[in-house]
């Protein structure tokens, strides 16, 4: 490998590494939410810590590519490290009419 | 089962043999008049689709949701029927993204207010992507004559594609019904049919399969909590005016991402088109059924289907099984007690349809395995003192 090559090829690492590496990269912003804290609209780094409340639930865009997540809490990180589990059953049925909770 | 064990093998192979033949036949005369117990095989079904499903590894890219929630209409002062300038609204903005088709999975069976009522028809007359509606019908438990006849003058004057939003049901007559929807509305082209909502959609795709068999396959979201369609809630505002501009109700960062897609317009408020389905088996939730409809329409649009059994298959799948259970419990339980034989013969046969649906996506309904069963316990006993006489 010549020295130009080696140079490029070190170039691209370095410039990969840092898009890969940006907290900016995977940047998302919440589509809807239950929370009083993370309102629709604001923007979310993938290296931020949230925190979802027990039964709330959070929709987040990524930005890049415009895929939707759902969130279901009780949860605290990263929306990275997110895992889902099977939510919990709806509580016991109503029996009787009523207007918007 | 209480046999008796003192024939030979020869005598037990010609016994086995005779009584699967009758098993076969019952099983299978049940299974063409739908009279099979269906509950252990709609338990095993839905917990092979929660568990075996096609996990997304990516969402998809051509069909979006767009939910009006309970969020979306807290400053409204009711819920149902939907505020008819706000579905107008969202009509306007999705369009304007130029989609490919839209489809709008609301009823409109009833009078509200009459300018609402009249921008929603405009907006739906002057819509420039292909623009499916529903419609109830008859069939539909509870709706008036009156309210058919004003759908009916609302959908002509709208002059748009209209489908119908109905799934698939139960055949079976001793089938409990559990209200879990597993199957779409099957589908044999009559001229003056309604076509399915999912149907109607794909059709605007071009390329599409609607299967034989109406199971559906359905996708599982990835565990990392993305979801198996780009979905949108209608985020919470103030009741908007007739002429509001459609910005001011759906951001344009949410719009932006409508391009060149299919997009789905519904409600998903408590208790209004909310249904079991199989995946929920663990949890006991329930989905609106616009998720319903995009499931069936990504399954439409891929051409993948969940294919029923070859009936020669189950022909000789139920023998085999009647077969060997009948054999084995006349060879081995003198040592072994008979429920571990049995346990042991119908736990294979769950297992191997199982993997059949894994493997192959083909579904073998464990009510024959049931029925194999209890036929073999009931006759068994009686052909094994029968048998015995020659």
């Amino acid at each position: 490998m010549t020295a130009e090559k080696k140079c490029l090829t070190g170039i691209i690492i370095i410039v990969a590494s840092m898009i890969y590496g940006s907290p900016a990269f995977c940047d998302f912003v919440v589509v809807s939410s239950h929370s009083k804290t993370l309102k629709v609209g604001s923007e979310i780094s993938d290296a931020a810590e949230i925190e979802i409340a027990n039964h709330e639930q959070l929709r987040l865009m990524e930005k890049t590519s415009g895929e939707t997540r759902i969130l279901i809490g009780p949860y605290k990180g990263t929306v990275g490290n997110y895992s889902s589990s099977p939510s919990k059953g709806r509580s016991k049925p109503l029996g009787a009419t009523r207007g918007l909770p | 089962m209480q046999y008796s064990h003192s024939r030979s093998f020869k005598g037990k192979t010609v016994a086995a043999t005779v009584l699967a033949t009758f098993v076969t036949l019952i099983v299978m005369l049940a299974d063409h008049y739908d009279v099979l117990l269906e509950a252990p095989d709609k338990f095993i079904y839905d917990w092979k689709s929660s568990l075996f499903s096609t996990r997304i590894v990516a969402q998809r890219r051509d069909i979006t949701i767009v939910y009006i929630d309970e969020v979306s209409l807290s400053k409204y002062p009711y819920k149902s029927p939907i505020d008819r300038a706000l579905i107008a609204s969202l009509v306007k903005a999705i369009d304007r993204a130029k989609p490919k088709a839209i489809g709008v999975d609301i009823i409109f069976d009833r009078p509200t207010e009459p300018e609402r009522d009249e921008i929603l028809l405009r907006a739906i007359q002057q819509v420039q992507a292909p623009l499916i509606l529903v419609a109830t019908d008859k069939s539909e438990s509870g709706v008036s004559p009156e309210a058919l006849e004003w759908q009916s003058t609302f959908l002509k004057k709208a002059n748009k594609i209209v489908a119908t939003p109905i799934f698939g049901g139960e055949d079976s007559a001793l089938s409990l019904e559990d209200n879990v929807i597993r199957a779409m509305a099957s589908f044999e082209v009559p001229s003056n049919a309604k076509r399915p909502f999912a149907l109607a959609l794909a059709e605007q795709n071009g390329n599409y399969h609607y299967p034989k068999s109406p199971l559906i396959d359905w996708l599982l979201p990835s565990l990392d909590g993305r979801e198996v369609f780009q979905t949108f809630n209608v985020p919470p505002h103030s009741k908007i005016s007739v002429d509001a501009d459609p910005d001011a109700v759906f951001p344009q960062i949410m719009q932006a991402t409508f391009t060149d897609k299919i997009v789905i317009l519904a409600g998903n408020l408590t208790g209004l088109d909310w249904h079991r389905i199989p995946m929920t088996v663990m949890n006991n939730l329930e989905v609106s059924g616009a998720y319903i409809h995009a499931q069936i329409l990504a399954q439409i649009l891929d051409g993948r289907q969940i294919a029923d059994a070859p009936e020669l298959f189950a022909i000789l799948f139920v023998f085999v099984s009647a077969f060997f259970l009948y054999l084995g419990v006349e060879l081995f339980t003198e040592r072994h007690p008979e429920i571990v034989f049995e346990a042991l013969v119908m736990g294979s046969a769950i297992l191997f349809g199982t993997l059949m649906f894994w493997a192959f996506r083909v579904n073998f309904p464990s009510a024959h395995l049931l029925m194999v069963w209890l036929l073999v316990s009931l006759f068994g006993k009686y052909t094994s003192s029968l048998f015995n006489r020659f």
